[in-house]
């Protein structure tokens, strides 16, 4: 077998290889004869090509179409799936703050390497909240610190007039409605996010 | 904007050969069995198929529906070809698109010549 033969069958499993890969998703007995029937039309032409040169074996790869349309007709999502990477993604960037930040940041690498997400929803993961839930709880903690600590006051009126000033009577009714609702917020919004992210992954997958 | 247009129709001729390439595949079986590479070169020329290598995947689908069948034919050249042939539900299928294709394509004609009718009003 001369070299040129070799480079040509190393292009051939290149290619074989990389439909192998878009179509790793099938069960076996399903991709096997798929892949063992494009193997054996390249034969065929290849058969047909005597002498065969690079830019045929080229022209004949292209010919055959690119994986990604082999993946479409085997009734795939055009999204290849990461597997694991996908599936721990969401779960990462709402519970990876707990482990300092770097659980969460592993998430949020993951979910921006991932074709699985549009643009739109990874944007929303990122930003509600950096941290994820560990932020949400952090911060809800401040909140709860801070309504009994500050006590603002107003007054109304101005220089040389009466002035009227009211005291503020602590964390009166209204904030503490009002620090449920922030605390219930802060925490539902990176559960919403990330349960969404979790179905349209399963969606994907389906 | 031309772009988008450029855009929209080769979405819309994409999702039509998608939708019709098995049927004509059953078509193609009609009177006589034929070999993958043989159908896959056809339909690729009729520029039905995006890439020949769509057709396995393709036959693999029609032939899980019980349309098509395998048969392994002895070849001058090389090991033995694993043919496809229609199969009776194949036949059936065959028949109702044809209708069904023949009625779409007819109504679809009609609106077209009637808005060109319109247009020229």
């Amino acid at each position: 077998m001369s070299s040129s033969e070799n480079h040509h069958d190393r292009l051939v499993e290149e290619y074989i290889a990389r439909i192998h890969q878009a179509l790793r998703d099938l069960p076996p007995e399903r991709r096997d004869p798929i892949v063992e029937d494009i193997r054996e039309h390249i034969r065929t032409s290849r058969a047909a090509m005597a002498p065969e040169d690079e830019a045929q074996i080229r022209q004949l790869l292209d010919d055959m179409g690119d994986p990604a349309a082999i993946r479409a007709e085997a009734g795939l999502p055009s999204t290849p799936q990461n597997g694991w990477a996908d599936r721990l993604a969401p779960w990462l960037i709402l519970f990876g703050g707990f482990v300092l930040i770097v659980g969460w940041l592993a998430g949020v690498v993951l979910l921006w390497n991932s074709s699985v997400w549009k643009t739109r929803d990874k944007v929303l993961a990122t930003l509600i909240w950096p941290g994820g839930l560990a932020a949400a709880l952090y911060a809800a903690g401040i909140g709860m610190a801070l309504p009994g600590s500050v006590q603002p006051s107003s007054c109304s009126g101005g220089p040389g007039i009466l002035t009227h000033c009211t005291s503020q009577p602590g964390p009166g009714a209204f904030h503490v409605i009002a620090a449920i609702l922030v605390l219930v917020i802060l925490i539902a919004a990176p559960i919403v996010v990330n349960v969404r992210l979790i179905r349209i992954y399963h969606r994907s997958v389906a | 904007m031309h772009n988008m247009v450029d855009k929209n129709e080769a979405s819309w001729l994409g999702q039509l050969r998608r939708g019709v390439a098995d049927r004509c595949v059953l078509a193609l079986l009609e009177h006589r069995e034929r070999y993958g590479f043989d159908l896959a070169k056809t339909l690729s020329q009729a520029q039905v198929i995006a890439g020949e290598g769509t057709i396995y995947p393709l036959l693999s689908r029609l032939r899980r529906d019980g349309l098509v069948d395998t048969v392994w034919r002895e070849s001058t050249e090389g090991p033995p070809r694993r043919y496809y042939a229609l199969t009776p539900a194949g036949t059936d299928a065959l028949a109702q698109f044809r209708t069904q294709w023949t009625q779409f394509t007819r109504a679809v004609n009609e609106l077209m010549d009637n808005a060109k009718e319109v247009s020229s009003e």
